[in-house]
């Protein structure tokens, strides 16, 4: 197998190194169930994509509908916030 | 002080330093001194983000802004929410893959080295130098309230925290921040309560209320934009977004806080949780000011809350005079009184037009109180040129009219604030020292025992540091100020080169030093020859930098590039 980039090499660059790592498991004989689950983990291992195997959350569905709910509250608070204002002007 | 509030104010301070000591004993490696572990849970990351952030002069000084001069300061965290999102859907990610110890780690990979070495080191220099403000300010309002020696408040707060954070590290921290955030809460609801209970019984707290918003306390939203006014709507969103993009995305005191969650997803509820209740605590702590100026209309307050600074009014040359005007306040003050009791007494009949002609004399009653006031600031101001006694409002008021017991128990909570952002501050400069520095720089490859012994030192060096540098502060005048107004001539600047790094692929360590650079200029430029309103300086910061590094990418690095091809 030849060398494989690393973390910090020159050459080494996200789906780039995906394909090293394919090669390196076709070369070495060991077919595409191997090379299927490294192009699965190549997120894993090399990118820095924030969305990259997003672990779900605890409660809330998603993270988008998290994210909406503290947006959504911060909306209602303003909207409080300007009905208290002018509760008492 | 009563016995009670002796009792209650020792055993807290004992209490938490025993348990930050039990919590942090068993700190063994590095992973788990400088990140707990990454070990934590949501509710112990999110409850120690806010303890960090909310340090003892936002309880003292935050009620006493409502009280002087309304709720619009609630504004400034109007921005927050949406960078807590901004921040859990990008840089959460980012630093638990790569595994980091400190944010400025991330930017050696990304960029280069010399551009994690200037943001450490201007992270030290900022947060090293601030850390002693934040010890010394509340230090100092507690020992002019308490008539304590402000040295030995100093050495308490100072020695408990190095007690358990130099042996302990982050999980004696963050334990301890999630324990005593929950007593500063307790204790303001308390004081909130007590507050309410000690009105005029013919009064009640809708109608405190409405004289309290009548004279505009209770003002917490302003839509109009001014670029000179720190506290409107807009400068809150657009500034205080990028203001907290900057603190919780790139101070270490925050990051490390978030690392030690033990996932990816622990960490982003615990900034989402600080997204969701953040903006309506401090609409609650203001209130709770608010509540305070609305008391003071029934109970007449003192003509200046800094009782030191009285006592030398009344005592100096112009002792006489002040008497005479605190003499005239408390006529002054009867009067409004009688006002406020007419206004409430012209609401209740539902008169509109009584309400209005009662309102006009309520105000015209304030505006006569302060003008009695600020013959007594004159006297003042002869030995203190800029007389603020706006820190002093809410300590003054718990140790008037609080029960036994209760005093005893704010003072605690004021204390414990203190301590939980002093705490986070020295495990953050202890983390920076020993990873951006000393392994990175200095010393590499020495082993794991000998980088945990390093970062108990160096938590002890800054706490020391922080002791002395709080202990001459007082002497410092002016530069105390400017220290406190450092954090925002840099923040912006800091946001800037992570902003490149997460999310402009093409700009390379170079492009982004000097946009770096190009935007520290950019901020000093508005500090010193504008007067923009500070927090845009972050949002002025970040684009300058952004903007810089690309133009600087395009016509210089990449004209290299190609001439070496």
């Amino acid at each position: 197998m030849g060398e494989t980039p690393k973390k910090g090499d020159a050459e080494f660059d996200g789906e780039f190194y995906a394909v090293y790592i394919l090669e390196d498991f076709q070369r070495a004989g060991l077919g595409h169930a191997p090379a299927r689950k490294a192009w699965r983990m190549k997120d894993e291992v090399t990118t820095d994509k924030p969305h990259a195997r997003e672990e779900p959350p605890p409660f809330g569905g998603s993270w988008k509908n998290l994210y909406a709910a503290v947006l959504i509250n911060l909306a209602v608070l303003v909207a409080l916030f300007y009905l208290f204002t002018r509760a008492f002007r | 002080m009563r016995p009670l509030d002796w009792a209650v104010l020792l055993a807290a301070l004992a209490g938490i330093v025993v348990y930050g000591l039990w919590k942090g004993r068993r700190s063994r490696d590095l992973d788990d001194f400088l990140v707990a572990d990454r070990r934590m849970r949501w509710h112990h990351v999110a409850l120690s983000i806010m303890a960090t952030q909310a340090s003892a002069v936002t309880f003292l000084a935050t009620p006493g802004q409502a009280y002087a001069d309304g709720m619009r300061f609630v504004q400034v965290y109007i921005g927050l929410p949406v960078a807590m999102v901004v921040l859990s859907a990008t840089a959460v990610p980012v630093y638990h893959r790569l595994k980091v110890y400190t944010a400025y780690e991330y930017l050696e990979g990304r960029f280069d080295l010399k551009t994690r070495t200037l943001a450490a080191l201007l992270f030290l220099a900022l947060r090293g130098l601030s850390t002693g403000v934040s010890l010394y300010a509340p230090s100092l309002i507690l020992s002019v309230i308490m008539g304590w020696d402000i040295r030995v408040v100093i050495f308490i707060i100072g020695g408990a925290v190095m007690l358990y954070a130099s042996t302990g590290g982050a999980r004696a921290v963050d334990n301890t921040n999630f324990l005593q955030f929950l007593i500063i809460m307790g204790g303001m609801v308390v004081a909130f309560l007590t507050i309410v209970r000690l009105l005029p019984a013919d009064v009640s707290f809708l109608e405190a209320a409405h004289v309290a918003g009548k004279l505009g306390r209770l003002n917490a939203v302003d839509f109009s934009f001014d670029i000179k006014n720190q506290y409107n709507f807009w400068s809150g969103l657009v500034g205080g977004c990028f203001l907290a993009l900057a603190y919780f995305g790139t101070d270490q005191s925050q990051v490390q806080r978030y690392l030690t969650g033990e996932s990816v997803a622990q960490s982003r509820l615990g900034l989402l949780f600080n997204g969701l209740v953040k903006v309506p605590m401090q609409f609650f702590i203001l209130f709770l000011g608010a509540t305070v100026f609305a008391f003071y209309q029934f109970t007449q307050p003192p003509v200046f809350f800094n009782p030191a600074q009285a006592e030398r009014a009344r005592t100096g040359v112009h002792g006489e005079q002040f008497r005479a005007i605190e003499s005239d306040y408390a006529a002054a003050f009867e009067e409004k009184q009688r006002a406020a009791r007419g206004y409430i007494g012209a609401l209740r009949s539902g008169d509109t037009a009584a309400a209005e002609s009662a309102s006009a004399g309520l105000k015209a009653a304030q505006d006569k109180v302060n003008g009695v006031r600020s013959g007594a600031l004159e006297i003042i101001r002869e030995f203190d040129p800029k007389p603020n006694d706006t820190n002093y409002v809410f300590l003054n008021f718990v140790t008037h009219y609080m029960p036994a017991g209760l005093v005893g128990l704010v003072l605690a909570a004021v204390f414990f604030a203190s301590m939980s952002s002093t705490a986070s501050e020295w495990s953050a400069l202890a983390a920076t020292t020993v990873v951006d520095i000393q392994r990175r720089l200095l010393k590499r490859d020495a082993g794991e025992r000998y980088y945990l012994l390093s970062s108990k030192l160096a938590t002890v060096m800054w706490g020391v540091f922080a002791i002395c540098f709080a202990q001459y502060a007082g002497q410092l005048g002016s530069l105390v100020e400017a220290v406190n107004r450092l954090g925002s001539l840099f923040y912006g600047t800091l946001l800037g080169i992570f902003l490149l790094g997460f999310y402009f692929k093409p700009i390379k360590g170079t492009a982004a030093f000097l946009g770096a650079l190009a935007g520290e200029a950019a901020v000093l430029y508005c500090f010193l020859f504008t007067s923009v309103a500070f927090l845009w300086y972050n949002l002025v910061g970040a684009l300058v930098v952004v903007l810089a590094a690309h133009l600087i990418n395009l016509f210089v690095v990449g004209s290299r590039t190609q001439d070496a091809a």
